[in-house]
């Protein structure tokens, strides 16, 4: 897929990209530096911090984009074209605030660009469900997962394609990832009444989903 | 039971059963949300490469938002309007002389060994008058339409002002 004509540009890369982060990024510095303190040093042009930064977030950002909807497909681009973006911009972060929330917001809005580019929404929608296990849900089990959590988990990532686009970005970024009311509302620049609106009603849906499915097909314990 | 909520804003719960499996479901994401995806090595370099990019090579555009369409258009129609608003009542407002009078915009700058002021506010003449030491004046010149007032830059830390009438 191409989601932006920017990115479609040839990239020469001047050296094996390394498997392993940088400097900046490893389990030891990971600790030490903040991301205000990256943030800075990638506002100067420190290209490690950059990757750092990259590294330290990626995983967050995909799994985002995944609860979101975005195919396993289209993932890789997608994230690509958030951090981009969140680099390109980086200027407009305030330091002292989490920059994962951030990032977060980025992907919510480039997960709106993705669906609105074309007709994924109508072939993503409801085909999950209907389908049972899809490339947008985690199937990975964690370690010591028990059959019921992951299937559990499973159902609630494919409920969610149930949802319309803006209560699923609330139910996700406040259930799912932690966010404050307060915070999603300032991610989404819409009011704290109308994130407990889209909330009650993701809420409402989903248990309704939920129950059918397990009636249907009971979980296994 | 469904009216009370209602009224207190609330959504009526389901049935237990439901609910619990909602939130069954999300104690097991919450507890393990699966295993980590992260980026092919090839995607990074491509991300930073790009990033750092010069701007002006790519079209970097601004933060998209999640503003409906209706809502971005009425917003494009406002802002020109208001634009256009705070214009005039800046230009309307009194700068210099009585109510009414254009705004003067003055400019000093430093060309060698002169100072150079710069005023501009249409074709009007002004009265400049140097003033040296407070209470003495000493008239220097009447500008021309042009608005080019120039004046000798004297040496040493005096304090030196000028009055543009």
């Amino acid at each position: 897929m191409s989601v932006r004509t920017d990115l479609d540009a040839p990239v020469r890369v001047d050296a094996e990209p390394a498997t392993e982060p940088a400097a900046p990024a490893t389990a030891e510095t990971r600790d030490v530096v903040s991301d205000d303190a990256l943030v800075r040093a990638a506002r100067a042009g420190d290209e490690r911090a950059f990757e750092a930064l990259l590294v330290r977030h990626e995983a967050g950002v995909l799994r985002v984009l995944r609860l979101l909807g975005v195919r396993r497909d289209d993932r890789e681009d997608v994230a690509q074209e958030v951090f981009v973006r969140v680099f390109r911009h980086l200027d407009g972060f305030r330091t002292g605030r989490p920059f994962g929330a951030w990032t977060w917001r980025i992907a919510v809005n480039a997960t709106h660009d993705w669906r609105a580019g074309s007709a994924r929404e109508r072939r993503t929608a409801a085909a999950a469900w209907e389908a049972g296990p899809e490339s947008t849900v985690s199937t990975d089990p964690g370690p010591g997962d028990g059959l019921e959590a992951t299937d559990l988990r499973r159902r609630l990532e494919a409920a969610l394609d149930h949802l319309s686009e803006r209560e699923r970005a609330v139910f996700v970024l406040l259930e799912m990832e932690g966010l404050t009311a307060r915070e999603v509302a300032g991610a989404l620049s819409i009011t704290s009444i109308t994130v407990r609106r889209h909330l009650g009603r993701a809420r409402e849906r989903l248990q309704r989903v939920l129950a059918e499915a397990a009636e249907k097909n009971p979980a296994p314990r | 039971m469904r009216r009370l909520f209602e009224r207190l804003g609330m959504t009526e719960p389901g049935p237990i059963a439901s609910r619990s499996e909602l939130e069954r479901a999300l104690v097991a994401w919450r507890e393990a949300p699966g295993a980590p995806e992260r980026l092919e090595p090839g995607t990074r370099a491509r991300i930073v490469h790009l990033a750092r990019r010069p701007a002006g090579t790519v079209a970097a555009g601004p933060l998209p938002s999640l503003f409906p369409t209706g809502a971005r258009l009425a917003l494009a129609a406002v802002v020109p309007a208001l634009a256009l608003t705070v214009t005039l009542g800046y230009l309307a407002r009194p700068v210099l002389g009585p109510a009414g009078d254009a705004p003067v915009r003055i400019q000093a700058t430093k060309v060698g060994g002169e100072v150079v002021f710069e005023i501009a506010n249409g074709a009007r003449k002004h009265r400049v008058t140097r003033i040296s030491r407070p209470g003495a004046e000493e008239d220097r010149e009447v500008l021309t339409t042009r608005g080019a007032f120039r004046d000798r830059l004297e040496s040493g830390a005096d304090l030196v002002m000028y009055r543009v009438e």
